[in-house]
């Protein structure tokens, strides 16, 4: 399947009836996004202090988006194949980021030049409606990940993180899986060799 | 006395509004000029003020009306029951911010969280009707309610970093922001809030200074 057609048709399912009116305009921007070189294991699509303007297409790789504080850092989510991410302070606010989206499994990633991003918007009067439903793709995945956090019990912790990205426990070492959940090595070692028999 | 009450009334209406106006003047700052007009229009369609006491709810799990609230002061927790059919306190809401039932407003599903009074709270509500006939004809809703998000957006993210750090810190960062939260909410609902249990909380609060004597566990 064409990538820009596979694009076209995420962008359009997401936005439901509401995208209709902007068939055109989603068109032309899934025809925008252009391959970045690929990305290795330990690249960085950003980094704090940088603007990161425009939309990304993840086709294959895993990243893990890193908010890097001064006493230490934290994951905010995972990108996992075939989804749409952005940098939020840039895209949202026009501000550099405060977070390092680092690659953690090979592959590549298509992305709309910010310049290409605004003509289309403009052109095709795509308006708040498509800014709003990625700010509802942000509230989700803010809202899953604080009650993983919320989670007192590290089994159930890591069952619903495995829930919510299948591909969890392929896609990360057991220390970045420890360091995503919040949990000492040890725990996710005794969780994952009871529960999924893998340790 | 009715004359005096009913003054009383109109100016405490007139002052709520204010607030309001400026809270949409802070958001829309950029095109405020333009948009004056139309921002106290929209003003005139909240009704209230409306006052709750603890333990009163805006809406409830199930519910399916999305009215939009704007706290003057107080404060009010959403819990949240997750897919995993568990309830925290996913947050805590407070003079000058805005709430709405998101499930039903961004989803179009039956509300999978109550919003619960802690302390005695103020509110003005815009009905849906009222958001209805605003968005028949061409507005800046959409751009407001943008802003809205995006304060919204940051105040999660802000979240989630304290979560993936000390939770004293959490809490001394909730005491500063929401100062009623020391003195209305219980225990559990902080322990709730920081995802920690009961006897944690006690620990926390007494290496804090803010338990004075010590309390049964």
């Amino acid at each position: 399947m064409d990538l820009s057609l596979k694009i076209y048709d995420k962008l359009s399912l997401a936005m439901g009836s509401s995208g209709t009116p902007y068939r055109g305009g989603l068109l032309a921007l899934a025809r925008a996004f252009q391959p970045l070189p690929s990305f290795r294991r330990g690249n960085h699509v950003w980094n704090p202090g940088e603007l990161p303007a425009g939309l990304y297409y993840n086709l294959e790789a895993v990243f893990a988006e890193e908010d890097v504080q001064p006493d230490g850092k934290s994951v905010v989510r995972l990108v996992l194949p075939d989804q749409l991410f952005f940098c939020e302070e840039t895209y949202f606010y026009n501000e550099p980021s405060t977070t390092r989206m680092r690659c953690i499994t090979a592959g590549s990633v298509w992305k709309v030049s910010a310049s290409d991003y605004a003509m289309i918007h403009r052109e095709f009067g795509l308006g708040f409606d498509l800014i709003n439903l990625l700010s509802l793709k942000t509230l989700g995945e803010y809202r899953s990940r604080t009650a993983q956090l919320l989670q007192c019990a590290p089994k159930v912790r890591l069952e619903q993180a495995v829930r919510q990205y299948p591909s969890l426990l392929s896609a990360l070492t057991r220390e970045e899986l420890a360091s995503f959940l919040l949990l000492s090595r040890s725990s996710v070692h005794r969780i994952l060799s009871k529960t999924y028999g893998r340790g | 006395m009715d004359v005096a009450k009913s003054m009383e009334g109109a100016r405490v209406r007139d002052e709520a509004r204010k607030v309001l106006l400026n809270s949409f003047r802070g958001l829309l700052s950029s095109d405020w000029n333009r948009i004056e007009a139309w921002a106290k229009d929209l003003e005139m369609r909240y009704e209230g003020p409306f006052e709750y006491k603890p333990g009163e709810v805006f809406w409830d799990m199930g519910d399916t009306r999305s009215d939009h609230f704007f706290i003057l002061d107080g404060l009010v927790a959403e819990v949240w029951r997750s897919p995993n059919d568990e309830s925290f306190i996913y947050a805590l809401v407070g003079g000058g911010e805005y709430c709405t039932n998101e499930f039903q407003y961004l989803l179009g599903e039956p509300s999978r969280s109550r919003f619960e009074v802690i302390q005695p709270t103020r509110v003005l509500v815009l009905r849906p009707e009222e958001e209805h006939q605003l968005r028949q004809s061409s507005s800046p809703w959409e751009q407001l309610s943008f802003e809205v998000g995006r304060n919204i957006l940051k105040k999660r993210r802000e979240r989630l970093r304290l979560l993936s750090g000390d939770r004293e810190k959490h809490l001394i960062h909730l005491f500063n922001k929401y100062p009623g939260a020391q003195e209305w909410a219980t225990k559990e609902q902080l322990a709730s809030y920081l995802g920690v249990s009961r006897a944690t909380i006690y620990r926390i609060l007494d290496r804090l200074g803010f338990i004075v004597s010590k309390e049964t566990l």
